[in-house]
């Protein structure tokens, strides 16, 4: 008798979601689904909003990563009143976003996958979290605490407030940086980078005992895209959009981000309220792209600052052609961004420009549609806005970075499920370990579920009722899709 | 002696920020130090460690009354998320940054947890004991 297998919830992951495995009559893999059983309405509420309001809205988007939507939300205003911001407000907003790059990393690293990485997955369920951790290893679970303190501070400083930080808006930002800031931040470099080396060290020695792990959990050909510098270095807040192949050729380059939707579709699964982006030219499924860390370093052809263009060296040779498939190094791609984010911290904290008092350009509305787009810490995100002559939204439309790694995360899950779960016969029940693993392979790609369902309408949501032989016995069905 | 009040809870979720209302009555209090945070995450760890004695204050559905006490250090419950539990924080703080002070836990009796701003009458009440019972046992710490 066929047999599904639930996961649910996901635990270490930012939302709710579960994952449910298919198995045959033989007690294999049939196939394996991830579902984001949360929604929400951010496209929808917002209409009839004053566009200047936008940056505020969106950044209730989420708690992780809201500097990544107040920077997109207000690039589309920018767009929207036809002004180039002040250089100050542009090196501010750039400030932030490294900060918050480097403080939901370390989160993700530190807090949600560390206890797989450093305790193992097998380690007993009720020691692999952060009390675990704070057992066998106390300094690199404080430096990873610190590490996330460091980049909220950062943030509250100069945005006003740790989470939903509301500083910046269309034109610039609200508040000057100062001196005193400076003083402040300058002094924890030095810390934090020591702190990211020693986790970059820490986790490449042990790659050596996961390598089943990064063979078998998200191990597949895919296309990368991020967003480029014009000389294809990384970057973060404007750039270009590029895509590399698994071979390393390039797919795409020099795209301008503010016409993504001529080359990104959006298309629906049933089984999830999170949408499948997709690169058009190819068509669904097949072009099936991934973003985040992997994506951006895959993409890169440099880093731009010492420390992290040696480690992205490095990184590059552990693919073909410079290109990495296997979802696992996704975690040492971050560290290598935290380190890369460090660096520009201080950079950034020593260009007398920063200071500057012009951190606002004045103009009313000059457009009825804006686009503004960055790398928020999970991928790319794009925000496109509409409005009327009155500047009061009329159509607002997310791409999300997590949901752009949808199609990723579920082949991750398939093939984590095939490469692990031995054949089950009767009500045998998994290995704690083994099922860890399928949710590892998801812990990957650090998915934020509560940014990726903002969509409200009607849902793409099916129940199908199916007897033991596979028949349908009932099938309730509100809707086949999402509106965009 | 330093004094931390550690205000959880959102305010767009009416009652949640019922401990947002408690900490803004102690705002000028000189003895306090005051952080407002939407859930308790790892990084409070790190912060009460310099103060000599924290105060978690956050919304209860389930207190019949306002309840006070020292924070049940042994009730690990091992989060999934990245938001730790009081307990939790303190553990961290003791273990990782040299916290060895006193830890209270004071939890509120609410009603209404609704998407919306404005406390219920039961919030507004628990917040004004609790500003009494807190105002109380600060003035008892040593100087």
């Amino acid at each position: 008798m066929s047999r599904t297998i639930v996961i649910q919830p996901v635990s270490r992951i930012e939302g709710h979601a579960k994952i449910s495995i298919q198995l045959d009559e033989g007690g294999q893999v049939e196939s394996a689904k991830f579902h984001v059983t949360e929604f929400r309405g951010f496209e929808k509420f917002c209409e009839g909003r004053p566009f200047q309001e936008m940056p505020g809205l969106m950044s209730r988007v989420c708690g992780i990563c809201p500097v990544s939507h107040v920077l997109a939300s207000s690039k589309a205003g920018d767009m929207l009143l036809g002004v180039e911001i002040p250089p100050a407000a542009g090196k501010q907003r750039r400030l932030v976003n490294y900060a918050q790059i480097l403080q939901s990393h370390a989160l993700s690293f530190f807090y949600l996958s560390s206890p797989d990485l450093m305790l193992g997955m097998d380690a007993p369920a009720a020691n692999r979290n952060l009390m675990g951790l704070m057992e066998t290893d106390r300094d690199f679970l404080r430096r990873g605490i610190r590490l996330r303190q460091f980049g909220q501070r950062v943030i509250e400083l100069t945005g006003g407030k740790r989470i939903h930080p509301g500083w910046s808006g269309p034109g610039g930002v609200h508040t000057r940086f100062t001196a005193e800031h400076r003083a402040e931040i300058l002094p924890w470099i030095p810390e934090a980078i020591e702190s990211i080396t020693i986790a970059i060290e820490r986790l490449k020695r042990v790659l050596d005992s996961f390598r089943r792990e990064i063979e078998h959990m998200g191990n597949f050909p895919s296309l990368f895209l991020a967003t480029v510098s014009p000389e294809g270095g990384l970057e973060y807040y404007e750039g270009l959009i590029r895509m590399v192949d698994a071979s390393g050729d390039v797919v795409a380059e020099g795209l301008d981000p503010r016409q993504f939707f001529t080359y990104l579709g959006e298309a629906s699964e049933a089984y999830s309220f999170m949408k499948a982006p997709f690169y058009l030219p190819l068509g669904y499924p097949g072009g099936c792209y991934r973003v985040g860390p992997l994506a951006r370093l895959n993409v890169a052809r440099f880093a731009g600052t010492p420390m992290a263009d040696r480690e992205l060296v490095e990184f590059k040779q552990r693919g073909k052609a410079g290109v990495v498939c296997e979802s696992f190094h996704y975690h040492l791609a971050r560290l290598i961004e935290m380190l890369h984010s460090a660096e520009r911290i201080r950079e950034l904290l020593e260009d007398a420009g920063l200071y500057d008092e012009n951190i606002q350009a004045k103009a009313s509305l000059n457009r009825r549609e804006g686009v503004g787009s960055c790398e928020a810490p999970r991928g790319t995100l794009f925000h496109r806005y509409q409005v009327d002559k009155d500047g009061l939204m009329t159509k607002a439309d997310l791409l999300i970075a997590t949901a752009q790694n949808h199609q990723a995360m579920n082949l991750a899950v398939e093939q984590t499920a095939r490469g692990f779960l031995a054949p089950l016969s009767g009500n045998d029940t998994p290995d704690s370990g083994i099922l860890n693993r399928i949710e590892a392979a998801i812990r990957c790609y650090d998915p934020c579920l509560s940014c990726s369902t903002h969509a409200l309408g009607q849902l793409p949501l099916v129940i199908e009722v199916v007897s033991a032989g596979g028949e349908v016995l009932r099938r309730i069905a509100r809707a086949e899709s999402c509106p965009a | 002696m330093s004094c931390l009040i550690v205000a959880t809870g959102n305010p767009l979720r009416r009652d949640d920020g019922v401990a947002h209302a408690v900490a803004a009555l102690f705002a000028d209090d000189p003895r306090v130090a005051l952080r407002r945070v939407l859930q308790t995450t790892p990084e409070i760890a790190a912060e009460i460690a310099g103060y000599d004695s924290v105060v978690f204050v956050d919304a209860d559905l389930t207190a019949p009354s306002l309840m006070m006490g020292p924070v049940n250090e042994s009730a690990l419950c091992t989060s999934l998320t990245h938001a730790s539990t009081p307990p939790e924080i303190v553990a961290l703080s003791r273990s990782l940054f040299g916290f060895a002070g006193t830890a209270l836990l004071c939890r509120l009796p609410v009603d209404d947890l609704s998407s919306g701003e404005g406390l219920s009458r039961r919030a507004k009440e628990s917040a004004a004991l609790a500003v009494s019972e807190l105002g109380r046992w600060i003035e008892k710490l040593p100087r």
